[in-house]
């Protein structure tokens, strides 16, 4: 099965660069064509919003500010494929994280979803509630887990 | 990858027993002890940013329960700390009573996604009325401590 389509769910910019990076590395040893997709975390802000941690105006400049700062990550992302000759597509939804991946990943059906390492789990609480399993756990496709940063900026470079 | 909040909280950065009467001084004495994190580059901007944020929002999460927070550029990364007050403190906010619970968090903003999640987290666990019961009877700063990791994981 050729591995036509692949996912990477970009996390933010703290070990999220690394993640991309390896999906870029995958991209390309497999002629695929690359997704990176950002979520903005809306539900975090109306829960905040909800439990009086915010008022409106507050939330409502977040939610701009998240959105500026995942276009400006989106186009580096592209930039970066882009410079290792990968044809990459970038998309930018908002919601709850796990459901906006899962959903996209599906509908576009996707061969293989690239996303950043999983903290170790202490409770089953996290196992239910945790962005990053929920993803790892529901996911319509084989899922690569991106770990060892050093060695992934490694075979980056060799590119 | 999503951070817990006792990756924050250290005991260091805890009082049981804050000698502030103000909001202004509450703040003031929880920031000085997050000083001793390192990620202070400016404590007396951070205290600033804190009190210019609590102008729009009273930041009170019940009667009794205050959460001052805010982004600071002053801030390398994210602050959390904690305070206890046996009289409690008049954040003079239409919600709020006397809070005799305290919490400060501060980010920088670059870690915007981090501060979210880890208020998040702080008011999911401060409306379970047992974790600030505990907090609440709680001896000693170890004590705090191993009740944030036992309530955010169970």
């Amino acid at each position: 099965m050729a591995v036509k389509n692949i996912v990477v769910s970009v996390a933010g910019e703290n070990g999220g660069i690394s993640t991309v990076k390896y999906a870029i590395y995958l991209a390309r040893l497999l002629s695929s064509k690359l997704t990176a997709i950002y979520v903005v975390n809306e539900r975090i802000l109306n829960e905040l919003l909800v439990r009086k941690i915010f008022v409106e105006a507050e939330a409502h400049s977040y939610a701009r500010d998240l959105e500026e700062r995942s276009r400006r990550l989106l186009e580096r992302v592209r930039e970066m494929a882009h410079s290792k000759g990968v044809e990459c597509e970038t998309i930018l939804l908002k919601g709850a994280i796990h459901e906006e991946i899962i959903n996209h990943t599906r509908a576009m059906k996707a061969d293989m979803l690239v996303m950043g390492e999983l903290k170790e789990v202490l409770s089953l609480k996290e196992i239910f509630y945790d962005e990053g399993e929920r993803i790892f756990r529901e996911a319509p496709c084989p899922v690569v887990v991106v770990k060892n940063a050093a060695e992934v900026e490694r075979l980056y470079k060799e590119l | 990858m999503q951070a817990r909040l006792s990756d924050f909280f250290k005991k260091d950065f805890c009082s049981l027993d804050l000698k502030a009467a103000t909001k202004e001084g509450a703040i003031r004495e929880i920031a000085a002890l997050l000083s001793k994190s390192g990620k202070l580059k400016d404590n007396e901007r951070f205290v600033s940013d804190l009190l210019g944020k609590w102008r729009h929002n009273p930041g009170c999460f019940d009667k009794k329960t205050a959460i001052a927070h805010s982004l600071s550029e002053s801030v390398d990364g994210l602050v959390a700390g904690f305070g206890r007050s046996k009289n409690g403190i008049d954040f003079n906010a239409p919600d709020c009573e006397k809070a005799n619970l305290v919490f400060l968090i501060g980010a920088n903003p670059r870690d915007l996604d981090i501060y979210l999640v880890m208020l998040a987290k702080l008011s999911k666990l401060l409306s379970e009325e047992f974790f600030r019961r505990e907090l609440s009877s709680a001896v000693t700063h170890s004590e705090i401590i191993s009740i944030i990791k036992r309530f955010e994981v169970r």
